[in-house]
């Protein structure tokens, strides 16, 4: 390898170093911190490329500027109404002064651990401040957790900035009763739900009763009324029948008399009856003597 | 002497080769290092090679040469074998250190130090070797000593990847594990093109150049320079062709910087890396996020179990890529906040029951709020509540309120299978009633009409002379009756006043009849 070869080719290999110890690129997704000799002296926030002092005299840090999500553990907390609740919070949050951040919380789990203090502290205060009521109700102006929150994430805001972040919005992902008190809200919801089973039966049991009494009391009106008919229509059979035979016998009661005397002995007078008849009986007229 | 000299430094540079090999994969094994674990393999064609020039020095003193020459054959055969199972060896690694993720090194200054032990291993073996080579004049184990030295360096290079990650630089490990894979293809390359030489020639493999990474390469680089490197500077322009798929946005940068965020499917330019960058967005796809069961506290109180998915697609691309660093995280966690605040709105029975529409409706929209505030170019296609359930715990109590419900509907209806039978029953029986009735009165109504008729009828014939009709219906009326009874005719004479008649009558008036008698 003669001389010339190895300068070329050191040239090439210093030029190259050269060149990615003092350029840098930055992406729409980051800012880049320079540093001199560890100590941060501008941030770069626009992407595209950019230039320093070589390596080591200034280096470079990149951070994520992007909206990011996190999920504290899950903590608890004491209402007005001095009622314990489990509340699991989530900040949505980002770098907005990468310097700041360096500085003060240097990394994103410094950053995380900073969240969590602040936010939840501003979250113990304001749980302290309303009912369990005004957070969790079916009562739509008694709502309050939207303005708490809103208030909350205001003033986390405000706090936060001077660790270079922002956050955007903080809400709460899970709110529910500690183990230790979820028992006792077990055996209340199966109180309520046994109250509300007792009375499904007994309204239906209500409800029944009240159609067959009204079933019933159909059935008497039906029959009632249907007597009624039947009364009137005898009636009228037996009044027609008095008038029709009244007009006819009323020609000559005489015979009808004589003619339904005749119907009757013929019904009255049977086998077991026995007749004494006299032999002057006007049927026996010519029995003892013929004609006088 | 000189041959058994040859052989026992050999033997003693095999032996401390294993050694070697067994600390380097120890050490790979502490910390992850890939590139530990590569040298370890890179080592063990070293003792590939020692193993040759062994059995070639054993050989050549051997007479009988139609043995030899079979030994030497089968020598052959597995060299090729070895030789393809290094490439294998260095593929896989190649696999891992593309793979991607970032390696967590554990351990790393107590293996550096190791690491360190190998080098200095390393190269007294080699120097050894050589030592030993060129005192006995064996071209083959002065080479064998280079090959331990082109070893050396590559622990050399396993330190400053180390190092390198040490100080920060994390991809220093995987970088060196690259090189020395090429390291570990080239020794593969040369064992096997020599093996082949030495199978079409007969004899054992020539491992007897200083190089043995590099002796064939070298050749062919020679050819390749005329072209080789207005080649390289076009395959590097090359590389600049980029495919945007059907369903993917192209978003393409120029050092970071975005200079076209909108590129349409299809074959497009930019300048090669580390200049231009594009990154593809997918736009066509409908993500699915599943929530995990959670206990949610209701509007009254009570607690239910809840989970909910959420399908989302891409609505900005460039929102989506840069405004937002996790957005699956970000979806699950807004929906999961905003199930839970309708939830804690709404009373336990609207959301088991009816209310579930509604509550999807409300969750979708409020989801789409978070998002858009967070600028995150995600439209939520649908929320859809995968299960709202009471816990475990007072699922029996649920239970049996669903079956008392049921028992209502049975009373209910039992009441009404009561209702629609008496009710009917009962206009049957009136209907009959009354049908009984119109009889009787048109009966009694016939009845009069003709038995008026009848009288009017026998009295027009009566009229015409009433005595001796009434004498004869009488006397035939008697006649009728009287025929049918007992009949005591008295005579008129007898004074029927003070006169005792006696009658026995009835039943019993055979038997006192005959006691008269």
């Amino acid at each position: 390898m003669s001389i010339r070869k190895i300068i070329l080719i050191s040239l090439v290999v210093a030029t190259f170093g050269a060149v990615n110890l003092i350029f840098f690129q930055v992406d729409l997704t980051e800012y880049v911190v320079v540093t001199q000799f560890g100590k941060p002296v501008r941030a770069v926030t626009d992407p595209g490329l950019h230039w320093k002092l070589p390596d080591p005299f200034q280096s470079i840090q990149r951070f994520d500027n992007r909206l990011t999500v996190f999920l504290p553990n899950k903590m608890e907390f004491l209402t007005k109404d001095k009622k314990n609740i489990d509340v699991e919070f989530y900040p949505a949050w980002k770098i907005t002064k990468p310097v700041e951040f360096m500085k003060t919380v240097k990394d994103i789990p410094g950053a995380q651990a900073r969240l969590t203090d602040i936010v939840s502290s501003e979250l113990g205060v304001a749980f302290g401040k309303y009912d369990l009521t005004s957070i969790v109700t079916t009562d739509e102006n008694n709502m309050k957790l939207k303005e708490m929150m809103d208030n909350i994430t205001r003033v986390s805001n405000d706090k936060v900035k001077e660790y270079g972040l922002s956050i955007q919005d903080v809400r709460v992902k899970v709110l529910s009763f500690p183990e230790k008190n979820k028992l006792s809200v077990f055996q209340r919801m199966r109180a309520e739900r046994e109250k509300i089973a007792r009375k499904y039966r007994s309204e239906g049991s209500e409800e029944a009763s009240k159609i067959r009494a009204d079933a019933d009391k159909e059935k008497t009106i039906i029959l009632s009324k249907a007597y009624e008919t039947v009364q009137k229509l005898k009636g009228e059979g037996d009044a027609q029948a008095i008038r029709i035979y009244a007009d006819a016998f009323q020609k000559d009661p005489e015979f009808y008399k004589f003619l339904r005397s005749l119907q009757a002995y013929e019904k009255f007078i049977d086998t077991k009856t026995t007749a004494i008849l006299p032999t002057d009986a006007d049927i026996l007229k010519y029995f003892a003597s013929p004609k006088k | 002497m000189y041959a058994n000299r040859k052989e026992k430094a050999l033997i003693i540079t095999i032996g401390a080769n294993f050694l070697l090999i067994a600390l380097k994969f120890v050490l790979a094994g502490m910390s992850g290092s890939l590139a530990l674990k590569a040298g370890a393999w890179h080592s063990f064609s070293d003792i590939f090679v020692s193993g040759l020039v062994l059995v070639g020095l054993v050989l050549s003193r051997r007479e009988d040469l139609t043995l030899s020459k079979g030994i030497s054959r089968i020598e052959n055969i597995v060299s090729v074998f070895v030789s393809f199972f290094m490439l294998y060896i260095g593929y896989e690694i190649f696999q891992e250190v593309i793979k991607g993720e970032e390696r967590v090194l554990t351990q790393v200054p107590i293996v550096i130090t190791g690491a360190v032990l190998t080098i200095v291993v390393s190269y007294f073996m080699a120097r050894y070797k050589i030592f030993v080579g060129k005192e006995t004049n064996s071209p083959s184990l002065v080479a064998d000593g280079y090959h331990s030295m082109v070893d050396m360096y590559g622990s050399i290079i396993v330190v400053v990847g180390l190092t390198g990650y040490l100080i920060g630089l994390r991809n220093m490990d995987k970088v060196a594990a690259v090189i020395i894979v090429v390291l570990i293809g080239l020794a593969a390359v040369e064992i096997c093109t020599s093996s082949f030489k030495a199978l079409r020639k007969g004899g054992l493999p020539n491992t007897a150049h200083r190089n043995v990474h590099l002796e064939s390469v070298r050749k062919y680089l020679r050819r390749l320079r005329i072209v080789g490197l207005p080649l390289l500077v076009f395959i590097y322009f090359a590389t600049g062709i980029y495919y945007v798929q059907w369903d993917q946005v192209g978003i393409e940068k120029r050092f970071g910087r975005p200079i076209e965020t909108e590129v349409p499917p299809g074959l497009h330019y930019r300048l090669p890396f580390p200049m231009g960058q594009v990154d593809l967005i997918n736009t066509a796809n409908i993500k699915t996020i599943e929530t995990s069961p959670v206990l949610m506290l209701t509007g009254d109180e009570n607690l239910v179990e809840v989970n909910t998915s959420v399908h989302y697609t891409v609505e900005s691309a460039i929102n989506f890529a840069y405004q937002i660093k996790d957005p699956d995280a970000l979806v699950k966690y807004a929906v999961e906040s905003v199930t839970r605040q309708i939830v804690s709105q709404v009373g336990i029975d609207l959301l088991l029951t009816t209310g579930k529409t509604d509550i999807l409706e409300q969750a979708k929209t409020q989801t789409q709020e978070i998002l858009n505030k967070a600028l995150s170019g995600i439209r939520v296609v649908n929320v859809q509540l995968l299960q709202a359930i009471p816990p475990q715990e007072v699922i029996v109590a649920f239970q049996e309120v669903s079956s008392a419900w049921e028992d209502r509907a049975t009373y209910l209806n039992e009441a009404l299978a009561y209702q629609n039978e008496v009710v009917p029953v009962s206009r049957g029986e009136a209907a009959g009633m009354i049908a009984g009735a119109i009889g009787y009165r048109d009966q009694k109504i016939n009845h009069a009409v003709g038995e008026a008729q009848n009288f009017l009828n026998r009295l027009e014939e009566y009229k015409k002379a009433p005595n001796v009709t009434e004498t004869r219906m009488y006397i035939e009326k008697m006649e009728e009756i009287l025929v049918k009874t007992d009949k005591i005719i008295i005579d008129s004479r007898i004074n029927v006043g003070d006169t005792d008649l006696w009658f026995v009558k009835g039943k019993d008036a055979e038997k006192i009849l005959r006691r008269e008698e």
